[in-house]
């Protein structure tokens, strides 16, 4: 009964005969019995059982469900991720330690003979279905881009990833610079400017302790790391990170971590900080100068180089500044549905319970469709509007993923409001679609159809 | 121009005043020159036009005394003209109005347009150059800005503000050194003046130069030769810049001067004690300050504030012996630190500083508070190291020493008999007071609860009554007295106890009496009775009470109709778990189970089995009776309960982690939906070591 449980979740009966099955079958069995074994390996005789996470509406708590998907990846197994099936099913081998773990983490699933298993692939497999299997094979090594005195509540990614119980590693300029972002599959970027100007909170909290002392610290940071201004300092990391996801990386970005990272590429050569960021005033002919042949997603966009406004550009809409007044009842936005044969991967990405979702504020809200490089796809949109929330491109052998808005259940999520409890929200379906970019890495590359 | 308008509006009449001319001729060509200039001020600025009205009215009279036919001309003249002036003065203010509007809105060209045409009306007006210098600023119009400032220079000429300003707008230009220039010329012209100094730095400040701040401050300081300038100031900006030593050392030259800011430094400070550096550079410069300042009390007791937010209460108690002696307060501030250990629980601290205040300070009001305050430490410090079973109800009953201990009560050797001993000496020495009563009301509920002794019980509550001091405290022991009665099967004398309690003004209570008096009803197989009361207390859902009413409502509405001997039995059986008598009950629900094998009933009486079985440390008996509920019941909704009582079983009084986590493990599995799954899931996070 004692034994450790840590051995890899194997399959090994899966292509047995029945009677050398039901031999071994017997074998374990008594050896459960007799307390030798107590672990993965002793019920993967039940493994031609699939054990079926639903993500439909019947789903308990459909967050925790991508950190079980984690978790069997993490342990050696495999998981299919049925795309359009029931909200984006997860299916896996039938093991009694994924289902311990099912049950402890509260996601509730199902238990499907080989037959069912089989009939269920063969829907989903149908070509008159939208829907399609994608084998995730790897847990992907994740990195979040956070400076030293960051809380995870500060940021949505991290707080889905805490409350998945998805592993992840912090990581922040020096890192990145040093290259080691090449160890990762997956790359986060925190709530962050990259434009240098401290999230343009100047205007409001300029004597703020906080705000004095994360300047201190990215001034001394960046001094440190032999930068003499720490927008330059940032343009150099926001680099590196194009340079990683050309190179296969993946990358994610809410609020405006997204805005301001293609900013920053796009003023390579222009000095865009006003002198209270950077101590010199910025170039006069700043946004003549920006080269939008630098940037991922945005271009022809219009800086807002007022050091008092607290917004970057006319990329985010509506505007920040002076803040929107909007019914949180009455803000959603719709997800696009693709072709999950044709399109795996923005089929991936929008999987989710429900088709429209609840609209949340963020200091980059959501992109201006007019803005928007025509290779970038568009996931997700305020219908009816220019607002696009959701976007998903390719550059080089990567790919990123750009989500509008802060807190996908906290509507307006200003400085020191207090962090979102993931358990009263355990079925967001905004908060899904962060996670479905955590396991997107893990999928394995099959052949388009074409 | 305008401002030559004015001037010469004033020199007119002010030279008409000196010539004292007094022919009609002159007459009218005052009144003629009066008239245009009256009229060339329609259109100088507002405030200025009225006053100047009034002189030239007041003016006239005095000059003419008789108000002529030519001055009734003038004075519609006026009239028309100041109509015309008001439409202006309604003009600009829609004017500003709108600058402000689209200022809010963000539209600064706009803005800055309308400021411009409002300036050159009145060029005085600080609002409209304000409102330029800032629309300027937010167009990244720095020249313009600084001439700006500049041309006002030149009418409010040094003007430490506007030369600070303009130093500012000189740093947003790129200019760094003409800032400096600026700023230092600001102060050199008067270098004593402290405004000045407070006017650069918030200009350097505002651009983000917080260590050149802090440096004009201490330069001010030093050029003023006055301590107590710039303390806030210099202790703000180190907290920001992380110089919490510094930022200290402010605050304690501050308590220096003005001792009785303590608690605003507090405040202050705790902007940055929350850090553990913070606390730490904190903590080394007030105990070298201490050390330097061995007499300050204000001080040692910002120390000993310090100690406690780090809760190092020991540190604090050793501050405050040092600050009762200094103040000659003559115990009282130890008192009433004593009061806040034992208010954090930090009972041992409390009982230390409530013996020196009883040790050492013998006359004081306070010695009786001290007294008892120190024997409810000792009774706190013993309940903590009371090993009893973790099942509540599980104290087994131990005879009261009858003799006095052989050791002195001390916090080092806390016990109850100790704490008993010291609540006698209190009651003792302080007959009939409040005091009085509320160590007999502690002696009766550690005579009950903890050693089980009903007859010393029952005297102690008895004497709380007869005191009779406090209300409160009366109704209290009144109940608990009943609750003995019930221990000792005094039903009828419990109820004669609890039935005047009914006549309470506290709903609260109300509610409670009602709810003992409901249990005496089941004990004596009163169901219908019971139930009536239950009912009423049910009605109020918010409460506790409520939840336990309700589920005793429920069980007996469940059995009286089906099972009422059952019932009965079942209720006399409860009734002795109430009195302790654990081996007799549980012979009595097995014998219940034997002779009524009514479902309703049955799980509910294995429960029972089991909880007596573990009350009387017979585990493995315990974890059968639970086994069975689980298994052969399959009908009860018991079931879940009896699965977690095994996991708690497992994991509080077996220790055995891996079949604790199976047990619980089972709950999720087997019973998805039942309210013990989330306090499930918890236990088995925890005892894996999960981080949750």
């Amino acid at each position: 009964m004692n034994r450790p449980v840590d051995s890899k979740i194997t399959s090994t009966d899966r292509q047995r005969s029945p009677l050398w099955s039901q031999a071994i079958l017997n074998v374990i069995r008594r050896w459960i019995m007799q307390g030798v074994l107590f672990n993965a390996f002793a019920l993967s005789s039940f493994s031609q059982s699939k054990l079926l996470i639903p993500m439909d509406l019947t789903q308990t708590n459909h967050l925790k469900s991508y950190g079980i998907a984690f978790w069997v990846l993490e342990h050696g197994g495999e998981v299919d991720w049925l795309l359009n099936y029931r909200g984006g099913s997860f299916l896996t081998d039938f093991n009694e330690r994924v289902a311990r773990e099912c049950r402890i983490r509260g996601v509730s699933f199902e238990m499907l003979g080989a037959v069912e298993a089989t009939n269920l692939y063969a829907e989903v497999q149908r070509d008159d279905n939208n829907m399609d299997v994608v084998r995730l094979e790897k847990a992907p090594k994740i990195a979040v881009y956070v400076p030293p005195n960051f809380k995870p509540w500060d940021d949505a990614v991290t707080l889905a990833l805490e409350y998945a119980e998805i592993p992840y590693t912090k990581i922040w300029d020096e890192e990145v610079l040093s290259g080691k972002l090449v160890e990762y599959d997956w790359l986060h970027l925190h709530h962050e400017d990259f434009t240098g100007q401290y999230g343009k909170f100047y205007s409001n909290y300029r004597y703020a302790q906080w705000y004095i002392e994360q300047q201190l610290l990215y001034e001394k940071e960046a001094a440190r790391l032999g930068f003499k201004k720490v927008s330059e300092l940032k343009k150099t990391v926001a680099r590196s990170i194009r340079d990683y996801i050309g190179g296969g990386g993946f990358m994610f970005a809410m609020c405006s971590a997204t805005d301001s990272y293609d900013i920053a590429l796009a003023a390579e050569n222009v000095d865009i900080c006003d002198v209270m960021f950077d101590g010199d005033p910025p170039d006069t002919d700043a946004q003549k100068k920006l080269d939008f042949s630098q940037t991922l997603a945005f271009e022809n966009f219009t800086l807002d180089m007022n050091p008092l406004r607290y917004e970057y550009s006319d990329i985010d809409i509506p505007t920040s500044d002076p803040p929107p007044q909007r019914d949180p009842n009455t803000d959603y936005f719709t997800l696009f549905e693709f072709s999950a044969k044709y399109d795996p991967v923005p089929t991936m990405l929008t999987q989710n319970h429900v088709a429209i979702v609840k609209g949340f504020m963020g200091q980059t809200t959501a992109f201006r469709k007019s803005l928007l490089k025509r290779t970038v796809a568009t996931l997700a949109q305020r219908e009816g509007t220019e607002e696009i929330r959701y976007i998903h491109g390719n550059f080089g052998r990567g790919t990123f993923t750009w989500y509008g808005g802060h807190d996908p259940e906290d509507y307006q999520h200003a400085v020191g409001d207090p962090p979102t409890d993931l358990n009263l929200h355990k079925n967001s379906p905004g908060y899904r679609l962060i996670l479905n970019n955590v396991l997107f890495p893990a999928a394995k590359k099959k052949q388009q159809k074409t | 121009m305008n401002v030559a308008k004015g001037k010469e509006l004033r020199r007119g009449c002010q030279e008409k005043s000196r010539s004292g001319r007094t022919h009609v001729a002159a007459k009218q060509t005052n009144v003629a020159r009066c008239g245009t200039l009256l009229f060339r001020s329609a259109f100088i600025p507002a405030k200025l036009r009225l006053i100047r009205l009034g002189f030239l009215i007041y003016w006239l009279a005095m000059k003419n005394a008789i108000f002529t036919h030519r001055f009734l001309f003038v004075l519609l003249a006026w009239t028309a003209l100041a109509v015309v002036a008001f439409g202006q003065d309604q003009e600009s203010a829609l004017k500003l109005r709108l600058a402000q509007s689209f200022e809010q809105s963000g539209e600064w060209e706009r803005a800055v347009s309308l400021y411009e045409q409002l300036l050159e009306s009145d060029p005085l007006n600080y609002v409209y150059f304000d409102g330029l210098r800032r629309g300027y600023i937010q167009l990244k119009k720095y020249d313009k800005a600084i001439d700006l400032v500049q041309q006002r220079l030149m009418v409010q000429r040094d003007d430490p503000n506007l030369v600070a300003m303009l130093g500012g707008l000189y740093y947003q230009a790129g200019k760094a050194s003409i800032a400096d220039s600026l700023w230092q010329l600001v102060i050199a012209v008067d270098p004593k003046n402290t405004v000045r100094y407070r006017l650069v730095a918030h200009q350097m400040i505002e651009h983000r130069q917080y260590e050149k701040a802090l440096r004009i401050y201490r330069a001010g300081r030093a050029a003023t030769q006055n301590d107590e300038h710039f303390m806030d100031e210099i202790a703000t900006l180190s907290a920001a810049l992380q110089q919490y030593e510094g930022a200290t050392r402010e605050y304690v030259r501050m308590i220096h001067l003005r001792p009785q800011q303590l608690s605003y430094v507090q405040t202050r400070m705790s902007s940055f004690t929350g850090r553990e550096e913070g606390k730490k550079a904190a903590l080394r410069v007030l105990q070298e300050e201490v050390r330097r300042s061995p007499g300050n009390i204000s001080l040692r007791s910002l120390l000993a504030w310090l100690c406690m937010e780090g809760k190092d209460f020991e540190a604090a108690l050793s501050e405050y012996r040092v600050i009762d002696r200094l103040s000659g307060a003559g115990g009282m501030e130890l008192y009433n630190f004593a009061q806040r250990a034992a208010q954090e629980h930090s009972y041992l601290v409390a009982a230390k500083a409530f013996r020196e205040v009883i040790d050492q300070h013998r006359q004081q009001q306070i010695l009786p508070l001290a007294k008892l305050g120190y024997a409810r430490a000792i009774e706190e410090l013993s309940a903590r190291s009371d090993t009893l079973g973790f099942f509540p109800a599980g104290v087994e009953a131990t005879p009261t020493p009858r003799t006095p201990q052989a050791s002195p009560v001390s916090e080092s050797r806390p016990s109850f008999q100790g704490a008993l001993q010291l609540y006698e000496s209190l009651s003792a020495e302080y007959p009939s007071s409040d005091v009085a009563m509320q160590a007999h009301y502690r002696i009766g509920q550690i005579r009950f609860h903890r050693f089980f002794d009903l007859d010393g019980a029952v005297a102690a509550f008895d004497r709380v009554r007869r005191v009779s001091q406090n209300a409160d405290i009366a109704f209290d022991a009144t109940l608990s007295l009943a609750e003995v009665y019930v221990a000792q099967n005094q039903l009828s004398r419990a109820r004669s106890e609890y039935v005047p309690l009914l006549r309470s003004p506290q709903h609260h209570r109300r509610d409670l009496v009602l709810f003992r008096l409901a249990e005496l009803d089941y004990f004596e197989g009163n169901v219908d009775s019971a139930q009536t009361r239950l009912q009423s207390i049910t009605s109020n859902t918010s409460t506790d009470l409520a939840n336990d009413a309700l589920q005793l409502l429920y069980f007996i509405q469940a059995n009286a109709v089906g099972a009422p001997g059952a019932l009965r039995d079942f209720a006399k059986a409860d009734l002795l778990i109430r009195q302790r008598k654990h081996a007799e009950a549980l012979l009595r629900f097995q014998q219940i189970l034997k002779t009524y094998p009514h479902p309703l009933l049955v799980d509910d009486g294995m429960m029972r089995v089991a909880e007596l079985h573990l009350l009387l440390g017979q585990t493995d008996q315990a974890l059968q009776v639970l086994q069975d509920v689980v298994q052969k019941n399959p009908p009860s909704t018991l079931r879940d309960r009896a699965q977690m009582k095994i996991g708690e079983v497992f994991e509080l009084v077996l220790r055995d982690v891996p079949n604790a986590i199976a047990a619980y493990e089972q709950i999720l599995a087997q019973y998805p939906t039942s309210l013990y799954v989330e306090e499930a899931r918890k236990r088995i996070r925890l005892l894996r070591g999960d981080a949750i």
